[in-house]
């Protein structure tokens, strides 16, 4: 800050205050109704300020069936297809982007494009055929058919081979007289080096992944395939009369959970890895 | 840049490139040109027939008005979203760019959003505007505010505009703020010494300093809008109440999986698809004029 | 006993060609520099030694073996890099350790040789930081160290010092030529700097536009250099080049003329070149002109000394005189012994 104003830095702070009250506000009430019995969440109006029910409606994710698939299942079905897309992308990206940085070969601009062009298609657009794909394949209700389809990734490349260029040609060189093939130069340095790149990129993915909603939608009908983040809509619309809010909070608190701790607690590399990525 | 040097293997870098060229194959090129060929086709909802009826499908959305509304709400939704989200997130962004103690703070509760899933961010803001329940109906009460979204439809657009919006202030946040810290302080402070007060230096430094980033997010908030919001949707409105919250890929879905139409949806898809292209075309053109800079 | 022979050696990218047929031949434990201007090809070819370049045409040997196709590491070579190129997540021993690792050494090995050069070096202390963590003049040892380790038949260095600050880079000179006698490996040197170059070689090769100008002992190359650019380039401060013409009896010079001494036998017009330092103090008749500028180096001066019809001023090396004043005249009185004379169209010397 250039100069000293007291007065413009304490109303910068007030407003900065109210304002990330009122973003938090959706996640504080959450939390709130997630706290609370079903008969309080029909009394208008609602609390502000957290009950004691929240191990009680904990207990109900876990035991009750009629809330359809239990919230371990569901939260851990969440972790494998977060996991398998990040790692899948990022293993499948940082060895395109290597090839394409590192090696002079036929096809290679046309690989290049042709990686390029995925960037363009995102899942919703081509739903209706891909999701053809994946039955033809036999892969419906499975992990597989849950991550694949949605590892192929331009921008990780992309952020690969600029993580590659800033790396210097010395680097290779070196490695070269010392005798490393380029496999070795890719596990010895490349990999090395670009670790904060790969922390950022996991983070991003890893939140990607597990947000996933249409297409585990679309190809999952065994409720034991069902993802943490879908089961809401499930709950939405299961049963009779007005849904059952304090089971619905709590289950989207679950399932919002891990994004948000890893963006939290990697924040620093996320936020690098994300406005860095897109220069 | 490139590299100076390069290795030589004959095959190599055929099996580095390998596995994610034969996904991008199999399920993006394939599964692009399968749309392409079935939006040429009219087919029965069993899948029993189908008919090659060239550009039919096209011309049958051209002359859609549910169509063509959907394209211009579509449109509408998009520019609210982006330019609420992207005004909160500046305000906050110039805001934080001045204190220094407790910006982190700020910081880590604004990125939450990102981490939310846009059908979880649905199902937030519909417990807040539930018609009979929400807390923030029943304020709007008090003030005399009647809030129905299940039967008003500008109510509706206006909450899963205002839910979009919310999930995407942090990305957009994060960004203003990078590009603000990357502002040479010396600028800062020469303008300082030529008498500028912060708002006034806010308008006639920061704001054309950044506004690279700006056109950046723009686009990439309306490339948000226009494919990132199903799950917002899905939540809250389901495309209701009538088609008043249906955007474009929300309708592709609509009409492929629910109404079957098979050809009518492929033919959307392709549609979406020539948007994001173009989107996408923009984007980089900004991002090669960015990098001689 | 390790030589090089350089024969014919061509290099051309695409369709340009860069390097235009140069033979070198290093006999053993010789500290070769290659100096010349930036794109002269000096890198280009010190990398065409290592392998890191590929050999368009001619032939290089190690050992009088044809290396042409060999891998960098089976070349018996170590390099050091201008950015020293240490890979920045390991550490210093493992800097260092690295391609004995991978030539698969026995781990006591290993270590007793990352711990020999280390101390040879005086960089044991840091082994275990970071080159991130090390300053300058200590990144340069640990790359030394890391080409010294391999215990290779030749160094190769390419412009080792332009990253360090003055002092520091006449520190390392002198360390890394000591280090090269006392190892007795033979070494290839790339510099763009000259003073580098002289005080390092034990012969200079001046390259240009991708010819050898010159090679030859420092002192040959300064007492005798065959062309125009390489006098101009090699000594400091740069030889004075000044147009004019020889008769008969007169050398007509900046719009005077001057009696014709009798051992330059040479006639026409050319140009002619002195070094600052071969002016001498003498009452005889010189070349006349007024002091434009002066600056003091301590013990020494550089007079900068304007004649008409000349248009670059004649920069003069003499001892410390606080007579002379800026606007004064000067006399230069040329040495005889140390004029030299240049076709100004092929550029070559003629006397």
């Amino acid at each position: 800050m250039i100069e000293n104003r007291p007065i413009t830095t304490f109303v910068s702070h007030s407003v900065l205050i109210i304002g990330v009250a009122l973003i938090v506000f959706p996640i504080w009430i959450m939390i709130v109704a997630s706290t609370h019995d079903a008969l309080r969440l029909t009394q208008v109006p609602l609390p502000l300020l957290p009950g004691d029910q929240l191990w009680t409606n904990l207990k109900s994710l876990f035991e009750e069936k009629d809330f359809g698939t239990p919230i371990h299942l569901t939260v851990f079905n969440s972790l494998v297809m977060a996991l398998m897309i990040s790692v899948g992308k990022i293993s499948i990206s940082v060895l395109s982007a290597f090839a394409i940085v590192y090696f002079k070969f036929r096809f290679r601009m046309f690989f290049f494009w042709m990686i390029f062009i995925t960037l363009m298609l995102p899942v919703e657009v081509r739903i209706l055929p891909t999701y053809e794909v994946v039955a033809n394949f036999n892969m419906l209700d499975s992990y597989w058919g849950l991550s694949i389809p949605l590892i192929a990734s331009a921008t990780a490349t992309f952020m690969f081979r600029q993580t590659f260029l800033t790396i210097p040609d010395e680097l290779m060189e070196a490695s070269r007289i010392d005798g490393a093939s380029p496999m070795r130069f890719f596990f010895d340095v490349v990999i090395p080096m670009s670790r904060t790149n790969i922390a950022a990129l996991f983070v991003i993915l890893f939140i990607y992944g597990w947000n996933q909603y249409l297409w585990p939608l679309l190809i999952t009908t065994d409720p034991d395939m069902y993802t943490a983040v879908m089961s809401i809509k499930q709950m939405l619309e299961s049963g009779e009369g007005e849904p059952q809010w304090h089971l619905i909070m709590l289950t989207a608190l679950i399932a919002m959970l891990p994004p948000i701790l890893v963006v939290i607690f990697m924040q620093k590399v996320f936020v690098k890895g994300l406005t860095d990525s897109e220069k | 840049m490139l590299k100076r040097v390069h290795y030589r293997s004959s095959y190599l870098p055929y099996l580095l490139v390998a596995p994610q060229i034969i996904i991008t194959i199999l399920f993006f090129i394939w599964p692009a040109g399968q749309a392409l060929y079935q939006s040429f086709l009219l087919e029965d909802a069993f899948g029993l027939s189908s008919e090659f009826v060239w550009f039919d499908n096209f011309i049958e959305l051209y002359e859609n008005p549910n169509y063509l509304n959907s394209f211009a709400r579509t449109g509408f939704f998009s520019v609210a979203v982006a330019s609420l989200s992207m005004s909160f997130a500046l305000f906050f962004a110039a805001l934080a760019d001045r204190v220094i103690k407790g910006s982190h703070t700020y910081r880590t509760l604004l990125i939450i959003p990102y981490a939310v899933a846009p059908v979880l961010a649905g199902t937030l803001w519909l417990f807040l505007f539930n018609p009979t329940l929400g807390i923030i109906t029943y304020f709007l009460d008090a003030f005399g505010i009647d809030w129905n979204h299940k039967l008003n439809s500008s109510q509706a657009m206006g909450l899963v505009i205002l839910a979009a919006a919310w999930k995407q202030i942090s990305y957009n946040f994060l960004f203003f703020i990078a590009a603000m810290h990357s502002i040479p302080k010396s600028l800062i402070e020469a303008s300082a010494i030529d008498g500028a007060g912060p708002v006034h230096r806010f308008f006639t430094i920061i704001l054309p300093l950044i506004s690279p980033t700006t056109f950046f997010l723009l686009v990439v908030n309306i490339i948000y809008a226009f494919f990132d919001t199903f799950g917002i949707i899905h939540a809250i409105t389901a495309g209701g109440p009538g088609n008043s919250t249906e955007i474009l890929v929300y309708k592709v879905y609509n009409d492929g999986f629910v109404g079957l139409d098979l050809g009518g949806s492929a033919a959307q898809s392709v549609i979406l698809m020539f948007i994001v292209v173009m989107l996408t075309v923009v984007q980089f053109k900004y991002v090669e004029r960015k990098v001689q800079y | 006993m390790s030589t090089i022979k350089i024969e014919q050696i061509k290099k051309s990218y695409e369709s340009t060609q860069v390097i235009h047929g140069i033979d070198i031949e290093i006999n053993h434990g010789e500290f070769i520099v290659l100096v010349g201007p930036s794109g002269c090809g000096k890198s280009t070819l010190l990398r065409m030694v290592a392998g890191l370049e590929t050999i368009t045409e001619g032939i290089v040997k190690i050992d009088d073996e044809v290396v042409n196709d060999l891998e960098p590491k089976d070349r018996g070579i170590a390099m050091v890099f201008q950015n020293y190129a240490l890979y920045p997540h390991m550490s210093v021993y493992d800097n260092m350790a690295y391609g004995l690792k991978l030539m698969k050494l026995p781990k006591a090995e290993i270590e007793e040789r990352v711990q020999q050069v280390a101390e040879l070096l005086q960089i044991e202390d840091f082994l275990e930081r970071r080159p991130s963590n090390l300053s300058g003049g200590q990144r340069q040892r640990v790359a030394m160290g890391r080409a010294i380790v391999r215990k290779p038949k030749v160094f190769l260095f390419d412009e080792p010092l332009s990253n360090l600050d003055a002092k520091l880079r006449v520190q390392m000179r002198m360390q890394i030529k000591t280090l090269q006698r006392n190892l007795n490996v033979t070494t290839i040197y790339v510099t763009h700097d000259q003073v580098e170059a002289m005080t390092m070689a034990d012969r200079l090769v001046v390259l240009k536009d991708g010819v050898a100008a010159q090679i030859g002992t420092p002192m040959e190359i300064y007492d005798n250099p065959l062309t125009q650019f390489v006098a101009g380039f090699i000594g400091s401060p740069a030889m004075n080049f000044i147009d004019c013409e020889v008769t008969d009896q007169h050398i007509l010079i900046a719009g005077q003329t001057l009696t014709r001494p009798a051992h330059i036998t040479v006639r026409g017009k050319l140009v002619l070149g002195v070094r600052p330092e071969h002016f001498i103090e003498s009452q005889s008749v010189g070349l006349q002109g007024k002091v434009e500028m002066i600056e003091k180096l301590g013990a020494s001066i550089l007079l900068y000394v304007s004649c008409e019809n000349n248009p670059q001023p004649i920069v003069i090396q003499c001892d410390n005189n606080e007579n002379i004043k800026i606007g004064d005249s000067h006399n230069m009185v040329f040495d005889l012994q140390k004029m030299y004379f240049f076709d100004p169209d092929s550029q070559q010397r003629v006397s």
